[in-house]
């Protein structure tokens, strides 16, 4: 037995810290998607938030003797029907959009793990009870869905968060309980009931980290479809009420000018098209990073 | 002497899913016999070694010890106290006194936790240590099984399977246990390493007073170690008994085959013609009497008929074979 041969064959530490400088470099070589997404997300989130600032203009008040300007130096966009100015407008919405985008990303994510992980890891009638009821919603095109629950509800951002989170939760609960499956299975969770911990703490600390990936890599492809979703719905009328500027409500209302006004349409239409660029470049290059880590 | 732990019975059934209308269907509904009978004593401070092929239930038999699956029916009694009546809070307590060495030291480390929270997680869960006095225990486990201090900062994809199976090692240990069910704990590690893990937990068995249940697929491994060796074949203890006595003198046909099937030093020497022939049957559709049947030199008509009893031979040599008589005869064990 040699104690001093076990030692030796340590690996040194070579990996460096996570905060470090070295860190960041590697990034910007490698991961020229991950690094552009996250500068653009970033420039987008600051001027939205900035957009008092920024802009000399209310997006709401009306200016009615400077309806339908196109863009120009005072008015960047160009002014909508009833003279708001339009790039004020898209720089609000944008704060509107992203939230909820973001947070009809985080709900059905957030249910759909709970929900997966207990199906997994309970087994038996639970399992058979949420992956039927998995199956019942997936069965149901998405936004078929959302609309129907958004019917019910009545419009207004409340009934979008539920809509798009009844909508979206069953692939997460679907990818959660495949991974918990395989987990539950391996000899670490084993380790643990054998070590007589409880199933919380197995649950949480030992399958949970260890299942939660997959789930993110989905989320980060998935976000660009929902921010998609939620200016469908915007513009189908299901969205907030007017006049709060939404992306999908701003082209909604600008479509009766699209032969007069273009700008009303089409520039909102380009903000949305910016954001999807960026968070498919951020959510690749996370899924990616992330993959290459598991 | 009482022994530690005392098997009686053990049965293990699986349902098996089969086609969607099995269920519904009269006589589809079919069931994997993975232990069927088990009876074993382990002495406290002895290596007892159990060996099969994959599929012989050994692993399974190793799991329903610790209650990791529930058998069907059967009697498990540690220290005199039945294991499989415990309530959980009398479990938990118990799974300090037993644990479990895992075969695949890959899987068998959480990869989140650092090698220090994997051990001090196991000491704050059963309240052994806290704080300073719990980070001197992990550097105290860690030396038991041979690493370095630095070992506890750091996660498991930072070692060798040999260093990760120690720190499966220091896990077990972590409870003080009296004993540890060491599932195949070498044979996912390279062979450099394998004499390494052994000479370990040898070394801890001398030093802790430990009592090892081995699980092995060959005998080579366990040859040195054991001081009892029980065979086992689909499910079945077919040989049982004291280590030299089971090596000197094999009386199961399929003992004698592990024994020529192990790799030898002279390869010259005089090849046991008692080699196995084939593959073992599946476990949904053993064969008619003894199970190992098809693939035996030593079978006749009454093996394919009648199942064998498990027959005590003197002394604590049990062998479930009708031709025991003719499977030690030295005369024909070379024919």
């Amino acid at each position: 037995m040699t104690e001093e041969h076990a030692a030796s064959t340590l690996p040194s530490r070579r990996l460096p810290s996570l905060m470090g400088r070295g860190r960041l470099s590697a990034l910007v070589g490698q991961r020229t998607a991950l690094v552009a997404g996250a500068v653009m997300i970033s420039a987008i989130v600051l001027v939205s938030v900035m957009a008092p600032v920024i802009s000399p203009y209310d997006p709401v008040d009306q200016d009615l003797r400077n309806a339908l300007q196109p863009p120009s130096w005072t008015h960047l966009f160009g002014t909508d029907n009833f003279g708001r100015d339009i790039f004020t407008r898209v720089i609000y919405a944008a704060q509107v959009d992203l939230r909820i985008g973001f947070l009809c990303v985080f709900f059905p994510w957030v249910l759909g793990t709970i929900l997966g992980g207990i199906a997994g890891y309970a087994g038996g009638v639970f399992d058979t009870l949420i992956m039927r009821t998995v199956d019942t919603f997936t069965a149901f095109p998405f936004l078929v869905m959302a609309i129907g629950v958004i019917a019910i509800l009545g419009p207004g951002v409340t009934s979008m968060y539920i809509a798009l989170t009844l909508a979206g939760w069953s692939m997460y609960a679907r990818i959660v309980r495949a991974e918990v499956l395989v987990a539950k299975r391996s000899e670490y969770v084993l380790a643990a009931r054998a070590l007589g911990f409880s199933h919380t703490r197995i649950m949480l600390r030992h399958v949970l980290p260890n299942v939660i990936t997959p789930t993110i890599i989905f989320a980060m492809t998935d976000i660009v479809l929902v921010i998609l979703s939620t200016t469908t719905l915007a513009f189908l009328g299901l969205g907030l009420p007017p006049p709060a500027p939404t992306w999908g409500t701003m082209i909604a209302e600008g479509k009766s000018f699209i032969f007069t006004a273009w700008w009303m349409v089409t520039l909102p239409g380009l903000a949305i098209v910016l954001v999807g660029i960026s968070l498919s470049l951020f959510g690749d290059g996370v899924a990616d990073w992330l993959r290459e880590r598991e | 002497m009482t022994p530690l732990i005392e098997v009686r019975g053990l049965t293990m059934r699986y349902p098996i899913q089969g086609g969607f209308m099995d269920g519904v269907l009269p006589g589809r509904r079919r069931t994997l016999t993975a232990l069927d009978g088990v009876d074993l004593d382990i002495a406290p401070g002895e290596i007892f070694s159990l060996v099969g092929e994959s599929g012989s239930g050994k692993t399974t038999l190793g799991r329903a010890l610790l209650r990791l699956v529930e058998p069907t029916s059967g009697e498990v009694r540690f220290r005199g106290e039945d294991v499989l009546s415990m309530g959980p809070a009398r479990l938990r307590a118990a799974r300090r006194d037993l644990q479990m060495v895992f075969q695949d030291p890959w899987s068998s480390l959480n990869p989140r936790l650092t090698v220090g929270q994997i051990l001090g997680e196991v000491l704050h869960v059963h309240d052994i240590a806290r704080g300073a006095a719990a980070k001197a225990r992990v550097r105290e486990l860690l030396d038991l099984v041979g690493l370095p201090p630095e070992a506890a900062d750091r996660y498991p994809r930072h070692f060798s399977g040999g260093q990760r199976q120690r720190i499966g090692i220091a896990r077990a240990l972590a409870v003080d246990p009296e004993i540890i069910v060491a599932d195949e704990p070498v044979s996912a590690v390279d062979v450099s390493v394998q004499a390494q893990i052994m000479n370990l937990l040898l070394d801890l068995r001398e030093r802790l007073g430990l009592t090892l249940l081995m699980i092995a697929h060959d005998l080579s491994v366990v040859r040195y170690v054991s001081d009892r060796v029980a065979v086992m074949y689909l499910g079945r203890i077919v040989e049982n008994a004291p280590a030299a006595e089971i090596f000197a003198n094999p009386r199961h046909p399929y003992t004698r085959g592990l024994m020529a099937a192990a790799p030898r030093t002279r390869p010259n020497a005089r090849r046991d013609s008692a080699a196995i022939i084939g593959e073992p049957p599946s476990p949904l559709s053993p064969p008619p009497g003894c199970a190992f049947n098809p693939r035996c030199g030593f079978a006749d008509n009454g093996c394919r008929e009648r199942p064998p009893p498990l027959e005590d031979l003197g002394g604590t040599h049990q062998v479930r074979c009708f031709k025991h008589a003719s499977v030690g005869d030295p005369a024909l064990a070379s024919s």
